[in-house]
Order: structure tokens, then C-alpha cells, then sequence
């Protein structure tokens, strides 16, 4: 690039150019890009890991991220609109869809949001999800983030749109649903009943985690009938020693739990073993056997953490930690009716949640039973010809179903 | 903004303090198991209330509490003062009456329950043949002595001889016009319980038993028996011979004729069943015969007394009134009263021996 602007020849020197002149004194240049990218290799995928199925990772670099997307849609229609963002940091921010596939609404709002980003200082996607998520009181995700290409490829050809940050190795998804938290992209890789029968069990999982604890609480504080006689024996002889009620007992139990996720999240990985023996022995054996809690509690309590860590995006298993606990309030304070009242409040908000201004609830509430097809359960291939509704797409088939089923093999 | 906060906040807070409700932590109580009435002279009630006590090794011991008092619910409430726990009745299995209570009338007692929304309608209720403070003082192996007679009375009405009864059978068959409620009659025997009978009943007054060796005839015609055993005993050539017919299952179809003019009832009742062990000669198909023959015509002529002896009675525990008003319109139930007495009842029984055992045919 030859220029005389002083003003360019500045910003780009400052991102990395060489300007040659022929002559000390020419008023011209001639501005070269020769930045050095120092970027991490792409690796496996630590959070979102499959045993089958790539294992290819995003990285730090948007260039590297935006190649990793490209040659798997080396297509025409895949538009990528940029933009910076921050006034210190002058992030590059990426938007991207397949213009013709995803719709027109979902594709303005994304621009619109990210180009009125105003914030000094775009560290990493996250903020970015923050910044433009459409009730940013709740603590649901309400973009998915993903570090794996394949998923993005994926969602893209359903008309998804997707956002990608220079520096950040997680890339953003939107519109999505509630339920899409709960589906792995390793769902498509195994045959469709394991995978619809692992969905079922994730869910399952998430609300077991979320409402066993309470549950525990409810009924030992207020609703001795329904625990049954055989059982009886079993709860009141573990808790016939404990000196707290149930409640301060499950509620130390699970900050107890947090604790030593947090101090696990935060140590270095050589001492992170350490947490291990402490967080099992000491804290588990040994205060059953001081007396401090019941040995019933303790196994719901690391069941329920246990069950927590089946989502497969990390940021829905957070939200899932942290509702919990007003459950659990409430479930001290009026026993099954108050896990009721809890339960009104979520679904009221969850109800209300939109992302890109698509209903969050959706297959559910609005019902759209075709979507149902990759929902709760997948089914096959075969059957996921339209693209799902929720997305608005303005190309609804994906593939003609006629076709693929013909079926050409030579057979005697 | 900020006041919708703080309001927010402060309904909260008030709601929650002044919202709550009394608790009942599950260690902090003395859960009881089986209840139990004895009449003491005129007036006066004793109520005795069994416990399990857990310890923390898990072994199970019984608590039993007696407290003397006029009323029901007052010898309820007093066991209260001889607990250092509250008592609660929401886990309550089995509820036992004395015959004399039984005999005087439960009505009160049932009413308890009725009304107590904690007591659930499962709840088992049996006359005592004796003390019940006696039998509930028992200590029966490792379970305590509630859990244990709930055990046992549940088991024999899946697949033994007494008619299914539960609190809510109960109360359905006292106020169901045209029926009369029937319950277990059990004792203490040597330090086991034994099942004596059934107490039959007219309203919620005792008035009649049918001893055990009845029972298999009586809840066949009460209801459908899916596994019970049958002994047969025959005298030919002067040597007497028993029968052991195993699997019993059986179905009962009524009848009813003539309804306004002078009702008459048929029961069918189909049994059908195996033989299991015979003291006899061979078992062939001819004995399998015998047996279907014996059996038709010691049920028949069993029926026929009992059905008998509840028209002296005048009590209806096999619902036949029941029967009569599903079937007509503008039933009455005096007039049906007058006719019970001395109403015609037939009783045809068929039964079909399916087979002999896995010895099929083997000829000694």
C-alpha cells in the first residue's frame, strides 16, 4: 500500500508494518504488513472433548480461527463482516453467517449489537457475550461458546450466526435454546439412540443436580411421611449424631464442594492433586466419622456436583451451580411447596429469556414440535431435513430427503 | 428503581420470617409405627403407641408408650407427655383394636384417622383377639413390632387367605350402602402372631367371626384370589387321604334376579389351581377329577353355611347389596333390608385342576 496520510501510516505501523521509503525526504511510502503472529499451534479441545470426531481447537489467533471455519464451508455465501471494537484494545471482532441460510433479522441484530459495542477494552469473547446478550441479569448463557470449529461449521449451516474474537479461542453462538446447552457435538457422531438416550440422561442429570439437595432438605426439615419405612432407618441413624439441622448441613456441604472447585480451578495442575486427597478423605471420611455430616447427605451432595459437570458447555454448568442454592433456601423455608415456588420463579424467568431475541425456551414454550427431532432426543440424519425453526432461515430444507433416500446401492 | 429493591427485599424478608411454617425434623421425632386400643373398664381407653427406636448403628429397637384416657384422641395426646420427643402418627402402618373395643364400636377411633390429612389411607386396621398392649410390647426380630404385623397382615392379603383391608377399604365399605366392613382377627400365640380369623362387622360395631379354616372360602367370595393353597381331605376305603392344591387363583361372578319382587342371587366362582402334594396313590387325571369334584362340593356346602350364618346376622360383608343397587334403578334400601334376610343365595362353584405336578402321568 503506497499512501502519504500520516494518520494511516501511523495506525499501521503501530499494528505491525514496515514503511519503505526510496528517498529520507519522499512524502510517500510504501506501508508493508509484517507482523509477527505469535500464536499458539491448534490443539485438542479441552472443554468441549469427544472421544470421537476432530479434535481440532480455535486458538488466539482470529486469522488461524477464521481459516479453521473456512475450509469447512469453502463456500461463496460464508460472509465474515468485521469490525473493532475497544478503544485501547482495537479488537477485531468478527461476524459470521451464510448469507441466503441464516435470516436477515437474526444477521442485523448480531451487526447491530456488536458495531454499537462501546467498552475500552475486549480481552475475550466473554465480554463480548456479556456485553450483548439480550437480559444480562441472568445467570443463563444466552450465546453459546464453543471452542471447536466443527461446532461452528455445524451451527452455521443451520443458520446460526457466529461471532469470533482476535485473542479469545472460544467462539460465540446465537440465537440459540435452552436445550442446545445440553447437546454435545459428540451427539452426531455416535448413531442416533445412544445419542438421544446420553441427551435424556444429561437432562436428567441437571435436574437431579439442581433439586436433590433441596428435596433432601424439604423432607427431612418438613415431610417425614413420604420418606419411605425402609429408608428410615438408613437417614435417622446417619443423622441421629449431627448436631446442625439439614439445612446448614446441605448448605455447608455444597460451599464445601464449591470450595474445592474453586481451589482446584485455581491451583496449578502439580498441586491440584492435593485437593483430591483433602477434598476425599479428609473432608469426606472424616467429618462422617466426626459426626459432623451424614454420610447420606454427603453421597446426594457429590452426586449432585457429580451431575453438574454433565453439560457440555462449561458456562450452563456454572448458572446450574448457582441456581441451586435459592432452591435450597427456599426448600428450608417451606419445605416442597417452597421447591414449587422456586421451580414458578425459573420457569417464569427462563420463559422470558431470548437470545438474539429468539425465544430461549423454544421447542417448549413456543411449542414447534418439529424441533422437537433435535431436542430431547436426536433422531436420525434422515429425518433432519428443514432446518429448525426457531432459526427463522429463509432456505428451510437442508437436503431433499426424496433424494437421499434413493437408494442406488447394486443389489442382487 | 432502588425502591422497587428494597421493597422487593423487604417483602421478602417478611414473608419468609412470618411465612414459616413449623418444622418437622425426621431425628427430632419419635415416629410411631402402630397404635393399638384397649378397653380399661367403663369409659376408658388405653392407648399404647409403638416406636421404632434407631440408633446410629442402625439396629432397630421398640419404644412402646401406654397412657390411660377417656377419649381416643385424649390417650393419644397424653403420649405425648410420656415422650422426650414429639409424637407424630404420619408414618403410622397398622392400627389395632381389642375385640372389646371392636366390639363396643370404632367409630371414634376411625374418625381420628380420617380426619388427620398425616395418616395415610393404606393404613391397615386389625382386631386383636386379647391384649394389645401385650402384643405390641412383642419384640419381633430385627424389624420394630409395627413395621412387623404391617409385613406380615400385607403379605397374606396379596397372596394368602384375608381379604384386602385398609383404612380407605374400610371406610368405603362402612359407607357404601349395602355392604358391611370386614377386618383381620389376629392374636398373640406363643410369642408369634398368629392369624386367627376375621371380625366381621355391622357399621363400625363388631358383632361376629368366622374362624380361620373359613377364610380361604370366604375371600374367594369376597374377591379374586391370585396365589393361595387349599387342603383337601377325603375318606375312601376307610383310609383317609389329604390333598394339597397349590396356585390357587380364582374369579367370582354375581347374579342377581328378580330384583324388586324377591331378589335372588347367583354366584359363579371359578377356581382353578394345582396339585401339589397328595398322600394317595398316583396322582392321575382320574384323582385330578376327584379332587375338582371334592373341592366343588366342600366349597359349595362352606359357602352356602356362611352366606347362611351372615343372613342370621344380618350383615353383608360379601356386598351383595352393593351388587343389587349397581344394578337397579330406584333401589331401596330399606325394603332391601327386609328381603336380605331371608334372600335366596346359589352358589355354583367350578373348578378346573390344570395339572399335577411335573410328574404328569407317572403311574406307581
Amino acid at each position: 500500500m503506497i499512501t502519504n496520510d500520516l494518520e494511516t501510516i501511523q495506525k499501521m505501523m503501530l499494528t505491525g508494518s514496515l514503511l519503505i521509503r526510496l528517498k529520507e525526504d519522499d512524502n510517500q511510502g510504501l506501508l508493508v504488513k509484517a507482523e509477527m503472529n505469535k500464536a499458539r499451534e491448534v490443539t485438542i479441545p479441552e472443554e468441549e472433548f469427544s472421544v470421537v470426531g476432530p479434535k481440532e481447537s480455535f486458538v488466539e489467533s482470529l486469522t488461524t480461527n477464521l481459516n479453521l471455519v473456512r475450509k469447512r464451508l469453502p463456500i461463496p455465501q460464508l460472509e465474515i463482516k468485521e469490525f473493532t471494537v475497544g478503544t485501547l484494545s482495537c479488537t477485531r471482532v468478527a461476524v459470521l453467517y451464510i448469507s441466503g441460510i441464516a435470516n436477515e433479522e437474526n444477521i442485523n441484530t448480531a451487526l447491530q449489537r456488536v458495531g454499537d459495542l462501546k467498552y475500552h477494552q475486549i480481552l475475550d469473547s466473554s465480554y463480548i457475550a456479556q456485553m450483548i446478550s439480550d437480559n444480562d441479569n441472568s445467570p443463563f448463557p444466552q450465546l453459546i461458546d464453543t471452542e471447536r470449529p466443527d461446532r461452528v461449521a455445524g451451527v452455521l449451516a443451520e443458520g446460526s450466526i457466529v461471532i469470533l474474537v482476535d485473542g479469545s479461542p472460544h467462539a460465540l453462538i446465537g440465537p440459540t435454546t435452552l436445550v442446545k446447552f445440553f447437546s454435545a457435538l459428540e451427539d452426531y457422531f455416535i448413531n442416533w439412540q445412544l445419542a438421544s438416550v446420553l441427551r435424556v440422561i444429561r437432562l436428567f442429570a441437571v435436574s437431579f443436580s439442581i433439586l436433590v439437595t433441596p428435596v433432601y432438605v424439604a423432607v427431612l426439615n418438613y415431610h417425614y411421611e413420604l420418606i419411605p419405612k425402609d429408608l428410615m432407618a438408613t437417614l435417622v441413624s446417619s443423622r441421629s449424631l449431627i448436631p446442625l439441622p439439614p439445612f446448614l448441613e446441605a448448605l455447608i456441604l455444597e460451599l464445601t464442594i464449591e470450595l474445592l472447585r474453586e481451589a482446584g480451578a485455581r491451583l496449578p495442575t502439580k498441586v491440584g492433586q492435593t485437593i483430591g486427597i483433602v477434598g476425599g478423605i479428609v473432608i469426606g471420611t472424616a467429618s462422617v466419622e466426626a459426626g459432623l455430616t451424614s454420610n447420606v447427605l454427603l453421597i446426594i451432595v457429590a452426586l449432585a456436583a457429580l451431575a453438574s459437570f454433565t453439560t457440555p458447555v462449561y458456562k450452563m454448568g456454572n448458572a446450574i451451580r448457582l441456581i441451586r442454592f435459592p432452591f435450597l433456601l427456599l426448600a428450608e423455608l417451606w419445605g416442597l411447596i417452597g421447591i414449587g415456588i422456586a421451580f414458578i420463579f425459573l420457569m417464569g424467568h427462563i420463559l422470558r429469556l431470548t437470545s438474539f431475541g429468539r425465544p430461549y425456551l423454544e421447542p417448549i414454550y413456543p411449542p414447534r414440535l418439529e424441533d422437537l427431532k433435535d431436542a430431547f432426543v436426536r433422531l436420525p440424519f434422515k429425518m433432519q431435513e428443514k432446518r429448525p425453526i426457531e432459526l427463522q432461515s429463509p432456505d428451510t430444507v437442508m437436503f431433499s430427503k426424496r433424494k437421499a433416500d434413493e437408494n442406488k446401492d447394486i443389489d442382487e | 428503581m432502588k425502591k422497587k429493591i428494597i421493597l422487593t427485599l423487604l417483602v421478602c424478608i417478611i414473608v419468609s420470617y412470618f411465612g414459616r411454617i413449623e418444622k418437622e425434623i425426621i431425628d427430632e421425632l419419635e415416629v410411631a409405627t402402630a397404635v393399638g386400643f384397649d378397653s380399661k373398664g367403663k369409659n376408658k381407653i388405653e392407648a399404647t403407641a409403638v416406636m421404632p427406636l434407631i440408633k446410629p448403628d442402625k439396629t432397630i429397637s421398640n419404644k412402646t408408650v401406654s397412657t390411660i384416657g377417656n377419649l381416643s384422641k385424649e390417650a393419644l395426646s397424653n403420649v405425648n407427655h410420656k415422650s422426650h420427643k414429639p409424637v407424630v402418627n404420619g408414618k403410622l402402618e397398622v392400627a389395632l383394636y381389642s375385640k372389646k373395643v371392636a366390639e363396643a364400636g370404632i367409630q371414634d377411633y376411625i374418625d381420628t384417622f380420617h380426619r388427620d390429612p398425616s395418616v395415610g389411607s393404606r393404613l391397615l386396621l386389625t382386631v386383636v383377639d386379647g391384649e394389645v398392649k401385650e402384643m405390641l410390647q412383642e419384640t419381633f426380630e430385627e424389624f420394630d413390632t409395627g413395621s412387623y404385623i404391617q409385613k406380615q397382615l400385607s403379605h397374606n392379603m396379596e397372596r394368602g387367605l384375608i381379604p384386602t383391608s385398609n383404612l380407605h377399604l374400610f371406610l368405603s365399605s362402612y359407607y357404601t350402602k349395602g355392604m358391611d366392613p370386614v377386618l383381620p382377627l389376629i392374636e398373640l400365640k406363643d410369642d408369634d402372631i398368629n392369624i386367627k380369623g376375621l371380625a366381621l362387622f355391622k357399621g363400625t360395631k363388631m358383632v361376629d367371626s368366622i374362624p380361620f379354616r373359613n377364610m380361604f372360602v370366604f375371600k374367594s367370595l369376597f374377591e379374586n384370589i391370585k396365589m393361595a393353597g387349599y387342603k383337601l381331605k377325603t375318606k375312601e376305603k376307610g383310609k383317609t387321604e389329604y390333598f394339597s392344591i397349590q396356585g390357587i387363583s380364582t374369579r367370582k361372578e354375581f347374579d342377581v334376579t328378580h330384583i324388586h319382587k324377591a331378589p335372588e342371587v347367583t354366584l359363579h366362582l371359578k377356581i382353578k389351581g394345582f396339585i401339589r402334594e397328595y398322600t394317595g396313590e398316583g396322582v392321575s387325571s382320574k384323582t385330578a377329577e376327584k379332587a375338582e369334584k371334592l373341592m366343588e362340593n366342600k366349597v359349595k356346602k362352606e359357602a352356602e353355611m356362611l352366606i347362611k350364618k351372615f343372613q342370621r346376622k344380618n350383615i353383608d360383608p360379601l356386598a351383595f347389596g352393593e351388587q343389587a343397587r349397581s344394578r337397579t334403578r330406584h333401589w331401596d334400601e330399606k325394603r332391601w333390608n327386609q328381603q336380605y334376610k331371608n334372600m335366596k343365595v346359589n352358589v355354583k362353584v367350578d373348578v378346573m385342576i390344570s395339572e399335577i405336578g411335573v410328574v404328569d402321568g407317572l403311574e406307581l
